[in-house]
């Protein structure tokens, strides 16, 4: 309210504000978002000996979606007691239309980039005996596992609240320049041309409005996914959003213009976490993620009974953390690649028992029940690391009184069925319409090779801008691609960019902050975040007919045409989020293109599992490639996951 | 019944708040003006004060993640993160079945105090 009436007499910016002042920095590889994908891309370049700057929206220690904190370490499958090899795994899965050159290489990193963030200083293993004794403690490593109690498939994190701060304090110690609060806004590329080598990157300061050219001799994409671009809701706290709000799809949006491939960009599913139903992470009633295995009470203090992966009654607490006999572990993963892989859980007859009055809702997480180091391990270890957890959740909860020893955290109230599935902080899976997948890999991404590089030479790509999601995939794809990129920068020389093209970005990013006056601005931020996101819902949900997509596209570009042009940016905060406006609508027009092509592509004769790329031409055309399933593992790359990323790794230990 | 006795300089106009209204609090008491809460938003909820050395102010509460990097960078304690009402969910005591929601004024004490596992203490943290 203060604020409010402060407002009155109009704040002053609290920085020198210089629109159009233009800087220069010149570098070996620019990494363009610095979250932990982008963080680890960036140290294992400069260990490579390369000058490199690292850029990101917000301050860098804190940035990106782990930035944080994290509470678990998953996929470890690469740890030497792994009950089996990243290359067993592969054998086994079905990919599902998914890359499996991009998971594997993200599988096969996730110890060694677990020993590197430890060396860095997190300090990950129970030192000081807090465990001793317990099931989750693995003796041999001192590490303490999670979901599998059997087999160390995953680890719970212990000090994963300072992930991102030694990630940041490495980067510093070892030289990167630092730019922070710096939006990239689009891409350099060789004489200006679309599809061309990528030779640097543009941007802005949202303090103090200066406009940046970065000359670099490779790029690296670590921006995330794109977010948002369905919904918009004033009832949407940020606290009920899964991702970064930073995330909304800039360097996907940045790449597709200078002609980068796309991939799976037309795929849709559920919208979970990321619509106004959603609660706190991990701040209610649940016995999923990090709630595993909680003990779930009805409204009667009734306890609901425990199923492994295939219906079996699990008979005691203990037994809901060991696989059942025809596993070969409890993955936290579940998907066709991790085929029998799937938890325990409560029972799959759970909504029936509910409409039949058996359970009485609401239920109530009885975390008090459980075993003190099961309590802790929950309440402690993993609330009190995870990022959005060990404030919002862990002390102001504990603030409000809620104390885990002796009381029972509400589960939401829900339609029954929505019991039987995953995390119920994520809010009713139905609530919103199944607009697009936002889980492990399925979101779509930029299409990589086996170096992690995009179609375009010198631009490379880490973490969820590949699909790779989750801490240990993001960390492990960075350190990874952050090599490749520092291997490309040593065979090319710098190149001056072209004017015109730096010219062009220069005006589009400052024509916000030139409209004035009640005529020409008067639409905000968020009322066109509000109308493209409208567009998306009703042309780009589950029923998809080339008339409504193609509408999509027209509808968008008479938004473009007409509203952005009455945008208003009343400083440089609002003038990045005028122009993370453009990039929804560049991402938008991406879904609808790639969409538009998928249908094509099922009217013509293509064998089934053909994987389709899409991207722009510098024409204005937008042009869809196909490969064979398991291209990856076909002539010119070997038939072998591992003999594929071992000569990729060649020259590391030079 | 007698009329209200409001001081007119308390009735005004401003735009509506588009909320929610409290992400997080800054107590004016305790700050030092030190900027570092602003300096770690990753959306520049909170931004410095332009006057130098007075507490920062929460210009874009609608845009907080509420993942209180803030209250963790705050040296003084000066910070509090709240969430908005309809985040705010239930708790039931055990031994009792009393039931009480997150944020009632008259919640119970506070009666919880562990550091989470592997929770650096503030001088090394700093």
């Amino acid at each position: 309210m203060e604020y409010q009436a402060k407002a009155e007499q109009r704040l002053a910016w609290s920085y020198p504000v210089q629109y159009g002042k233009v800087n220069h920095v010149h570098t070996d590889v620019l990494v363009v978002g610095t979250g932990l994908a982008g963080g680890c891309a960036g140290l294992s370049a400069l260990r490579r000996g390369c000058r490199v700057a690292v850029v990101d929206k917000a301050p860098i220690k804190r940035s990106g979606c782990g930035g944080a904190g994290m509470d678990h370490w998953n996929n470890l499958l690469s740890n030497p007691d792994s009950p089996m090899t990243p290359e067993e795994n592969m054998e086994r899965g079905n990919l599902n239309g998914r890359q499996g050159h991009r998971d594997y290489i993200a599988v096969k990193g996730t110890w060694e980039a677990l020993l590197e963030i430890e060396k860095l200083g997190l300090p990950i293993r129970d030192k000081d005996g807090d465990f001793a004794g317990q099931r989750t403690l693995d003796g041999k490593t001192n590490l303490l596992k999670a979901y599998d109690y059997k087999d160390m498939i995953a680890v719970k994190l212990r000090g994963g609240q300072y992930l991102k701060p030694v990630i940041y304090e490495g980067l510093c110690k070892e030289g990167a320049e630092i730019f922070e609060r710096i939006m990239v806004t689009a891409l350099l590329t060789e004489d200006g041309k679309t599809g061309a080598r990528v030779i640097g990157a543009m941007g802005f300061s949202m303090e103090t409005g200066e406009f940046y050219v970065f000359h670099a001799k490779s790029v690296i994409i670590a921006s995330g996914y794109a977010c948002t671009i369905w919904t918009y809701s004033t009832e949407l706290t940020g606290n009920s959003y899964r991702w970064d709000p930073n995330e909304i799809g800039d360097g996907l949006a940045m790449a597709w213009k200078a002609g980068a491939e796309v991939f799976g960009m037309e795929k849709n599913g559920h919208t979970n976490g990321q619509h106004p139903f959603a609660w706190p992470r991990f701040g209610v009633g649940n016995a999923a993620n990090t709630w595993f295995p909680c003990t779930i009470v009805d409204n009667n203090g009734k306890e609901i009974p425990w199923v492994d992966h295939a219906g079996n009654p699990v008979k005691n607490y203990e037994d809901r953390n060991m696989p059942s006999d025809d596993q070969p572990y409890c993955g936290s993963t579940i998907s066709d690649v991790w085929k029998g892989a799937a938890l325990p859980s409560l029972t799959k007859d759970l909504p029936e028992r509910i409409r039949s009055g058996e359970f009485e809702l609401p239920l109530w997480a009885d975390i008090s029940s459980l075993p003190e180091d099961e309590r802790y391990s929950i309440w402690g270890m993993m609330i009190g690391n995870e990022g959005k957890s060990r404030y919002t959740i862990y002390d102001l909860y504990t603030r409000e009184g809620f104390n885990p020893d002796t009381d029972m955290l509400m589960a939401p109230i829900m339609m029954p069925e929505s019991y039987s599935i995953g995390a119920w902080f994520h809010g009713e899976k139905d609530a919103a319409k199944m607009w697009r997948s936002e889980s492990s890999g399925a979101q779509g991404e930029l299409a990589v090779d086996w170096n992690l590089m995009s179609s375009l030479p010198g631009l490379f790509v880490a973490g969820a801008s590949s699909g790779l999601e989750g801490s240990s995939y993001a960390c492990s794809s960075g350190f990874y691609a952050g090599n490749r990129a520092a291997e490309f920068a040593g065979t090319v020389e710098e190149t001056e960019p072209d004017e015109v093209q730096i010219q062009a970005e220069f005006n589009r990013v400052y024509e916000p902050v030139m409209r004035t006056g009640q005529k020409d601005s008067y639409i905000s931020w968020k009322e066109l975040w509000g109308g493209t996101a409208r567009v998306m819902q009703q042309c780009c949900g589950d029923f998809r007919t080339p008339s409504v997509l193609k509408h999509g596209l027209s509808w968008l570009d008479s938004i473009r045409k007409n509203e952005m042009k009455h945008t208003y940016a009343r400083n440089p905060h609002e003038l990045a989020r005028v122009l993370e406006d453009e990039s929804r609508i560049a991402v938008s027009e991406i879904f609808l293109y790639a969409s538009l092509e998928k249908l094509k592509s099922e009217k013509s004769e293509l064998p089934e599992g053909t994987y389709m790329f899409n991207r722009l031409e510098g024409d204005g055309k937008v042009v869809s490639t196909y490969k064979e399933p398991k291209y990856w593992l076909k002539a010119p790359y070997s038939d072998s996951y591992l003999e594929n990323y071992e000569n990729c790794r060649a020259k590391e230990g030079e | 019944m007698e009329p209200l006795r409001i001081d007119e300089s308390e009735i005004y106009i401003v735009p509506n708040p588009t909320g929610p209204t409290e992400a997080v609090t800054i107590d004016e008491d305790i700050c030092v003006g030190c900027n570092a809460c602003a300096n770690i938003c990753r959306t520049q909820t909170i931004m410095p004060n332009p006057v130098a050395g007075k507490s920062p102010v929460v210009v874009f509460p609608d845009e907080c993640w509420y993942c209180a990097c803030c209250v963790e960078a705050c040296r003084t304690g000066a910070l509090q993160m709240h969430l908005p009402i309809n985040q705010r969910i239930f708790f039931k005591r055990k031994a009792t079945g009393e039931i009480f929601r997150l944020g009632q004024a008259d919640a119970p004490e506070k009666t919880f105090f562990k550091e989470p596992y592997g929770w650096l203490g503030e001088e090394e943290r700093a």
